[in-house]
């Protein structure tokens, strides 16, 4: 039985882990959506994101995203960028793609988050780590993009795991 | 829909009169799931099948208005993506209510990213995340 506490803290819940955006390769698109992104995009970026490859999922970041991440809000691609170098300074980040859902201009997926702590990060949004802790996600992230730019990115807490 | 994505399972007018039998509180909204279907809210709330569903939301809006727009919406072959706005009126003081204690008359918004995966047209597993929550206080006399 679920009583009106659980449900509405569930719909209160927010906070959680960080918030990625994709980017691709640029032969892994087809020809016919060259102009847009795919499922594959996304899969591409976030191999990208995961390896750490900042110029490489950087490049999809339009110069003035939007980016509301569970790590906080960001409204340029170097702004992002600067957040995640501080991030991954700090955490290993591996992002698992569950699910997508992909239209014109927009997508949204499902997604893992894995962080490790390679040393102590006492300011992490989503709560302080210490070194050798891990914690783990699941996160909701709408993408919105223009061509194959990201232009507003929101992430949505769905459950600690 | 373009070459890129896949033809869409529900369209967004079907969608719509869901979400508009819901809002009026239409029993016609249970015709959407599936006698299996699965609803799991922020993760933490699981409800199974349509009479638990129903059940719930009957609870909650003895309490509350809820109303909701559908903001966004997404739709592949075998599933459905929408950021829905949900307003909350107090129907009546709500000192339990956890997104903050509710007086008659306050107003709580909350946007939700949901994902909805399809079998056979209907909702067979519903899942909702919280993006964002605001809210206004009713203005006492």
């Amino acid at each position: 039985m679920v009583n009106r506490r659980d449900f509405n803290s569930g719909l209160v819940r927010l906070g959680g882990a960080l918030a990625v955006a994709m980017m691709t390769s640029p032969g892994a698109a087809q020809p016919a959506c060259a102009g847009t992104l795919t499922e594959q995009d996304l899969r591409d970026y976030l191999a990208a994101f995961n390896r750490s490859d900042f110029e490489g999922f950087g490049r999809f970041y339009a110069h003035d995203i939007l980016f509301e991440g569970q790590g906080g809000t960001f409204r340029s691609r170097e702004e992002v960028l600067a957040f995640y170098r501080e991030v991954k300074s700090r955490v290993r980040e591996t992002v698992t793609l569950n699910d997508v859902v992909v239209g014109d201009g927009e997508m949204l997926a499902d997604l893992t988050t894995e962080l490790v702590a390679m040393r102590d990060f006492p300011g992490l949004a989503s709560g302080a780590l210490r070194q050798g802790e891990t914690r783990r996600s699941q996160n909701f992230v709408w993408y919105q993009f223009r061509g194959r730019e990201f232009v507003h990115v929101r992430s949505a807490r769905y459950r600690r795991l | 829909m373009s070459d890129c994505h896949p033809t869409e399972g529900m369209s967004r007018e079907r969608f719509q009169a869901y979400i508009n039998a819901f809002n009026r509180n239409d029993p016609a909204y249970g015709d959407y799931y599936d006698e299996d279907v699965v609803l799991v809210i922020a993760g933490k709330t699981e409800l199974r099948g349509p009479r638990a569903i129903h059940d719930f939301y009957t609870r909650v809006k003895t309490e509350t208005r809820r109303t909701i727009q559908v903001n966004r919406y997404l739709s592949t072959p075998e599933r459905i993506a929408v950021e829905l706005q949900s307003e909350f009126l107090a129907l009546q003081d709500v000192p339990d209510f956890t997104a903050g204690a509710m007086k008659k008359g306050d107003r709580i918004f909350i946007n939700t990213f949901v994902l909805y995966e399809l079998k056979n047209g209907r909702f067979a597993r519903i899942r909702s995340a919280v993006f964002r929550k605001t809210e206004t206080r009713a203005v006492n006399p």
